[in-house]
C-alpha cells in the first residue's frame, strides 16, 4: 500500500471520529443510556470495519482509494500529516475497543448524570488519542498528548470513589505536566535545529547529513525526551502517581489509564526518540535495560505487599511496561515488534482485570485482599474470568503475553546471553503475586456471619460481553492469530530500522 | 479623511451619550421627587427608564461598531503606507496607529455592550443595604461613567498617535486622572483608600517620567521621536550622551511599568483589583494595556538602535514578574487577585518577547497580546454573570449547579494557563521557542531565562488549577468560610459569550496545522 493511500485512510478514520464527537455533543446530551450505547456501538463497528479494511489491504494490494475526493479531507483536517501503519493500527484498534467497552461497562454502573459526563470524557480521550497515534508531527503529538490530561483529570477527580481522589488527580496532573514541559523544551530545540517537526523529514535530514547533531546536543535532546516519556511509562523513580491514580480513579478511568495512557510514553520513544538520538541510544542501551529490570524486580516485590487489588494490578502493569520497554532499546526488529505486542497484550489483560476489580468493588463494597474470600461460591463466572485473565497476566503459555515475553527474551538473547537467563528467573516474581491474589480471592469457603454475601448476583450480560471479548482476544491472538500478527508487524516500516 | 481619525468617532459617540444622559437626568430628577411619596412606584419607574436608556445606548453602540467595521475594511483598501503628521510632527497617523486605535475602540464598544449596561454594583453589600447610596451611584453611573471611559479612550488614541514625549506625557496623565476617578467611583471606604494610594504613586511615577524627559531634553534639545533617532544615527552621539539617554529611558520605562502594573511597580494593582467592580478592572487591565504596548512596540521600532546594545531592562522586569507572580500567587483565594497575578505572568512573558527586539519579537508580542486580551475579556465577561463570584470558596461545587458555565469557565482558565489544545498555548509556545533560539544564537543569558520560563510555567498552573478545583471538586477543608447558598443557575444575558469561547478554542484546534505551518516557515526562513 502506498503512502498516499495510508494518509487517506488516516484522514477518513479521523473524520469518522470528528463526526462521532460532534454528534455526541450536539444530539445526545439528554438521551437515554441505552441510546448512547447503541450510538457508540455503531461508530465502533464503523471504525473496526475501516481497520479490517486496512488490514486486508495491506496483505493483498487491491487498488488505491481513488474514490475519496482529496480536497474534501484536506479541508476538514488542514495541514496535518497523518499516516497509518502497522504500529498505529494496533494502538488505534486497542483504543477503539477499550473506550467502547468502558462506555458499555458504565451503562449499568453509573447514574444518568455521571454517565453522560464520563462518556463525554471517554469520547474526548479517544478522540485525542487517535490524533496522537496517527500523527507524524511531534508538535501535534505533543498537543494532543497533553490534551488528554484534562478529561482524565476530571474523570479521576469527579467520578472517583474515595477521599484521596483530589490528591490523586493533582498528582497525576502535576507529574505529567512537568514531564511534558521537558518535552516542550526538547521540541524547541528540534524546531530550532531542523526547522520542521515531521519525523520522516527529520530522519531523512539526519541520514543524508544535511543536519548534524553533535554528541552533546544529542544527549541534551535524549535526556529531555526520555525523562518526559519516562513519567508516562512509568519508570522506577517517577512511578508514584500511577498506583495512587489507579486506586482513586473510577473503573472506566483506571481501565483507560492502564490500557491506553501508559502506552503513550513507549509509543513516543519508539516513534520519536529512537530515530533522532541513535548514537546516545547505543551508548546508554545497557544501562536502560538494567534500570528497567530493576523496576521489574522492585515492582513485583512491591506488588506482593499490597492489599488493594487495584494497586496490585497497577504494580503489575509497571512490571509489564518496563519489560516491554526493554524491547525498544534492543534496536532490532524483533525488539520493536515484541514491544508492540506486549503493549497490546497488556492493554487487553489489565483492562479486563480492572473491570473485574471494579465489579468486585461495586458488588461487595471492598477491594481489600484481607476481606475477600470464596468468590468462587457465589460468582463462578467472575471467578473463572478472573482466573483466565490472571493466567494471561503472568504470561502463561497460550496467551498473548506469553508470546510477547517470549519474543522479548529471544531478542535479548541475541545480544545478552547471560542476562536473558537471569530475566527468566526474575519473571517468576510475577507468578508469585498473581497466584497469591487469585487463590486468596477465589478459593476458600464463605461461612458464619458472612453467609448473606451468597445472595450477591453474578455478572450481568454486559459484563460477560466485555470480559469475554477481552479474554477471547487475548487467547486467540496468543494461539491462532499469533503468527499473522507478528508477520504483519514485521512487515511495517519502522522509521529507524 | 474621517477614516484616518477613529477618535473622531469616539468624540461623536461621547456627544450622543451626553445627550441621552441629559434627558435621563431630567427624568430621574422628576422621579426623585416622587420617591419620598411612594417607594415601590419609584423602583418600578426607575427600572423602566433605565431599560429605555439601555436600549438607546445599545443601539448607539451597535451603530458605532458597524461604523468601525466599515472603517477597518476601508483602511485596507484605501490607505496603504500612509504617513501623515499633524501639529508640527507631534501627531502621527499611519497604518500601525490606525489599526491599534481600531483595536482599542473595538474593545471599548465590547465593553459598553457587556459591562456598562450590566449593573455590577450589587456585589458590594454596602450598596444593597443602604438604598439611597445605591440609587445615587446607579444614577451617577449612567450619566457620567460612560463619558469618563470614552474620554479615557480618546486620551488613549492620542497616546497611540503621539510622536513626541510631551504628548505622551499629557495623554498619560489624562488617563491616570480618569482612572483615579473611576476607582473612587463606587465610593466605599476601601475604594477611596485605594484610589488615594493609586493617586500618590501615580504622582511619584509621573515625576519620574518628567525627570526622564528632562534628561533627554538636556542631552538632545528636543522631545521629538524622529529627531532623537536622527541624533543617535546621523550625528554619531558620544558614549556619554548615549549613557544619559539610556538613563532617561529607564526612568520613562519605570513610569510605564507602573502604568502597566507589572512587578516591581505592581503595588496598586492588587488593591484596586480586589476593591473595584469589574467595569473598572476591565479598563485597567485591557484598555490601558493596549495603549502601553503600542507605545512599547513603537519604542522597539524607533529606538531599536538604542536598545540593540542592552535590552536587559525589559527582560529583567519580565523575569522578575514571572517569578513574583508564580510564587506569590500561590496563597490567593480572591478571584480578582488571582486574575491580577495571572496578568503579571502574562505581562512578564510579553516583556520578554519585547526584549528580543526584532521583527519576530514584534510579531510574537502582537500575537500574545491579542490572545491575552481575548482571554481576559472572556474571563471578565463570564465572571460578570456570577455577581458574588469574588472569593472562590463561595463557588465550591458550582459544577453541580451550573455545569455549562463551569465547563466554559474552566476552558478559559486552562487557556490562560497555556495548556495545549486551547488558544493560550500557541503564543506561549512561540515566545518559548524564541527564547530558545536567542539562547543559542545571541546571548547565553537566555538559557537562564528559558529555565525560569519552564519553572514558572509549571508553577503558575496551580494558580488556575485552584479555581478549577474549587468549582469542580469543592473547596479546601481547612478553610471554614464556605458559602453554600448558591444563586440559582440563571439564564445568561448572552449565550453568545459562551459560544464564542468554545468556538475560538475549537477553531484554533482544527486550524492548528495552518497556524503552525505558517509559524514554522516564518521562523525557519528568518533564522
Amino acid at each position: 500500500m502506498n503512502a498516499v493511500a495510508m494518509m487517506y485512510f488516516a484522514k477518513v478514520f479521523l473524520f469518522v471520529c470528528v463526526v462521532k464527537l460532534l454528534c455526541f455533543v450536539l444530539f445526545f446530551s439528554n438521551s437515554k443510556r441505552v441510546l448512547i450505547e447503541r450510538f457508540c456501538t455503531y461508530f465502533f463497528t464503523a471504525k473496526i470495519c475501516l481497520l479490517v479494511l486496512y488490514f486486508v489491504h495491506n496483505f493483498q494490494i487491491i487498488s488505491s482509494l481513488v474514490w475519496i475526493s482529496t480536497t474534501f479531507f484536506d479541508f476538514v483536517l488542514p495541514g496535518y500529516e497523518f499516516q497509518f501503519d502497522g504500529v498505529s493500527l494496533v494502538f488505534v484498534g486497542l483504543n477503539a475497543l477499550i473506550c467502547y467497552l468502558c462506555i458499555v461497562y458504565n451503562v449499568c454502573n453509573l447514574k444518568i448524570k455521571n454517565f453522560y459526563f464520563s462518556s463525554l470524557c471517554i469520547i474526548l480521550i479517544e478522540f485525542f488519542m487517535y490524533f496522537v497515534f496517527l500523527t507524524r508531527e511531534i508538535v501535534i503529538f505533543y498537543i494532543f498528548f497533553e490534551a488528554i490530561l484534562i478529561p482524565m483529570f476530571f474523570m479521576i477527580g469527579l467520578l472517583g470513589s474515595r477521599n484521596r481522589k483530589i490528591h490523586a488527580s493533582y498528582l497525576f496532573f502535576v507529574y505529567t505536566f512537568v514531564g511534558s514541559l521537558l518535552l516542550l523544551t526538547a521540541l524547541f530545540f528540534i524546531i530550532y535545529k531542523f526547522g520542521t517537526t515531521n519525523i520522516d523529514v527529520i530522519y531523512v535530514l539526519l541520514n543524508s547529513g544535511e543536519v548534524m547533531l553533535s554528541f552533546r546536543e544529542e544527549l541534551f535532546i535524549w535526556v529531555l525526551l526520555f525523562v518526559g516519556f519516562a513519567v508516562k511509562i512509568p519508570m522506577f523513580p517517577v512511578h508514584i502517581w500511577l498506583p495512587e491514580a489507579h486506586v482513586e480513579a473510577p473503573t472506566a478511568g483506571s481501565v483507560i489509564l492502564a490500557g491506553l495512557l501508559l502506552k503513550l510514553g513507549g509509543y513516543g520513544i519508539l516513534r520519536f526518540l529512537i530515530p533522532i538520538c541513535s548514537e546516545v541510544n547505543l551508548l546508554l542501551k545497557d544501562y536502560i535495560i538494567l534500570f528497567c529490570l530493576l523496576a521489574v524486580v522492585y515492582s513485583s516485590i512491591a506488588a506482593l505487599r499490597q492489599i488493594d487489588i487495584k494497586k496490585i494490578i497497577a504494580y503489575s502493569s509497571v512490571v509489564h511496561m518496563n519489560f516491554g520497554f526493554i524491547g525498544i532499546f534492543l534496536n532490532n526488529i524483533d525488539g520493536a515488534v515484541s514491544f508492540v505486542i506486549i503493549m497490546l497484550s497488556h492493554g487487553l489483560v489489565s483492562a479486563g482485570l480492572f473491570f473485574i476489580a471494579g465489579t468486585i468493588y461495586e458488588r461487595l463494597g471492598t477491594r481489600n485482599m484481607l476481606y475477600l474470600k470464596g468468590l468462587c461460591q457465589f460468582m463462578p463466572l467472575l471467578s473463572s474470568f478472573f482466573f483466565l485473565l490472571t493466567l494471561s497476566n503472568m504470561s502463561f503459555p497460550g496467551t498473548l503475553s506469553f508470546a510477547a515475553e517470549f519474543l522479548v527474551i529471544i531478542s535479548i538473547f541475541s545480544e545478552f546471553k547471560l542476562l536473558s537467563s537471569v530475566i527468566i528467573v526474575l519473571l517468576s516474581g510475577s507468578v508469585l503475586y498473581n497466584i497469591w491474589v487469585v487463590t486468596k480471592a477465589i478459593f476458600g469457603t464463605v461461612d458464619g456471619e458472612r453467609v448473606s454475601i451468597l445472595k450477591i448476583s453474578d455478572l450481568s450480560f454486559r459484563e460477560i460481553k466485555i470480559l469475554f471479548i477481552l479474554t477471547a482476544l487475548s487467547l486467540v491472538f496468543g494461539t491462532v492469530l499469533c503468527n499473522p500478527l507478528v508477520e504483519f508487524l514485521t512487515l511495517t516500516p519502522f522509521v529507524h530500522l | 479623511m474621517i477614516f484616518l481619525y477613529p477618535e473622531l468617532l469616539l468624540v461623536i459617540f461621547g456627544f450622543f451619550v451626553y445627550l441621552v444622559c441629559k434627558n435621563r437626568l431630567i427624568q430621574v430628577n422628576s422621579k426623585y421627587t416622587n420617591f419620598t411619596i411612594n417607594n415601590f412606584n419609584f423602583v418600578s419607574d426607575k427600572l423602566k427608564v433605565s431599560e429605555k436608556f439601555r436600549n438607546s445606548i445599545k443601539l448607539l453602540t451597535l451603530f458605532s461598531l458597524a461604523t468601525l467595521v466599515m472603517l477597518s475594511t476601508a483602511i485596507d483598501i484605501k490607505v496603504s503606507n500612509y504617513n501623515y503628521y499633524l501639529w508640527d510632527n507631534v501627531f502621527l497617523v499611519s497604518n500601525f496607529e490606525i489599526l491599534l486605535k481600531i483595536a482599542l475602540l473595538l474593545f471599548f464598544f465590547i465593553y459598553i455592550l457587556f459591562f456598562c449596561l450590566n449593573d455590577d454594583f450589587p456585589q458590594y453589600k454596602n450598596y444593597i443595604l443602604s438604598q439611597t447610596k445605591y440609587k445615587k451611584s446607579s444614577f451617577l453611573f449612567t450619566s457620567e461613567f460612560l463619558l469618563l471611559v470614552s474620554l479615557f479612550c480618546v486620551a488613549g488614541c492620542f497616546f497611540i498617535s503621539a510622536e513626541n514625549f510631551f504628548l505622551v506625557f499629557l495623554s498619560k496623565e489624562c488617563q491616570t486622572l480618569i482612572l483615579c476617578f473611576l476607582i473612587i467611583y463606587c465610593n466605599t471606604k476601601y475604594s477611596s483608600k485605594s484610589a488615594l494610594y493609586f493617586f500618590f504613586q501615580a504622582a511619584f511615577y509621573s515625576f519620574m517620567f518628567l525627570l526622564g524627559m528632562a534628561i533627554i531634553y538636556f542631552e538632545i534639545g528636543t522631545l521629538d521621536f524622529n529627531y532623537i533617532l536622527d541624533y543617535i544615527l546621523l550625528f554619531k552621539a558620544s558614549d556619554l550622551s548615549i549613557f544619559w539617554l539610556k538613563v532617561g529611558f529607564i526612568f520613562i520605562l519605570c513610569s510605564f511599568g507602573f502604568k502597566l502594573g507589572v512587578p516591581p511597580f505592581n503595588f496598586w494593582v492588587l488593591n484596586v483589583f480586589s476593591v473595584t467592580p469589574r467595569m473598572v478592572i476591565y479598563v485597567v487591565s485591557i484598555l490601558s494595556k493596549i495603549v502601553v504596548f503600542t507605545f512599547f512596540l513603537k519604542l522597539n521600532f524607533v529606538f531599536y538602535c538604542l536598545f540593540e546594545f542592552d535590552l536587559n531592562f525589559f527582560a529583567l522586569i519580565g523575569i522578575f514578574s514571572l517569578i513574583y507572580s508564580s510564587v506569590a500567587g500561590l496563597i490567593e483565594y480572591n478571584l480578582f487577585r488571582i486574575y491580577a497575578y495571572s496578568s503579571f505572568n502574562h505581562l512578564g512573558l510579553l516583556l520578554l518577547g519585547l526584549s528580543f527586539n526584532n521583527l519576530i519579537g514584534v510579531f510574537a508580542v502582537l500575537f500574545y497580546l491579542v490572545v491575552y486580551l481575548l482571554n481576559s475579556l472572556f474571563f471578565l465577561v463570564l465572571s460578570l454573570y456570577k455577581k458574588n463570584f469574588i472569593n472562590i470558596h463561595s463557588f465550591s461545587y458550582h459544577f453541580h449547579v451550573d455545569p455549562w458555565f463551569s465547563v466554559v469557565f474552566c476552558i478559559i482558565l486552562f487557556s490562560m494557563s497555556g495548556i495545549p489544545p486551547f488558544l493560550g498555548f500557541f503564543p506561549k509556545m512561540l515566545i518559548g521557542a524564541m527564547l530558545y533560539n536567542y539562547s543559542l544564537i545571541i546571548s547565553p543569558n537566555y538559557y537562564v531565562y528559558l529555565f525560569i520560563f519552564i519553572i514558572t510555567a509549571s508553577l503558575v498552573i496551580f494558580l488556575y488549577l485552584r479555581i478549577v478545583r474549587v468549582i469542580f471538586f469543592g473547596g479546601y477543608k481547612h478553610l471554614k468560610f464556605y458559602n453554600y447558598s448558591f444563586p440559582s443557575s440563571s439564564g445568561y444575558d448572552n449565550m453568545l459569550v459562551l459560544y464564542a469561547v468554545l468556538l475560538l478554542n475549537i477553531i484554533i484546534l482544527i486550524s492548528v496545522g495552518w497556524v503552525f505551518g505558517f509559524l514554522f516557515e516564518y521562523l525557519y526562513y528568518v533564522y
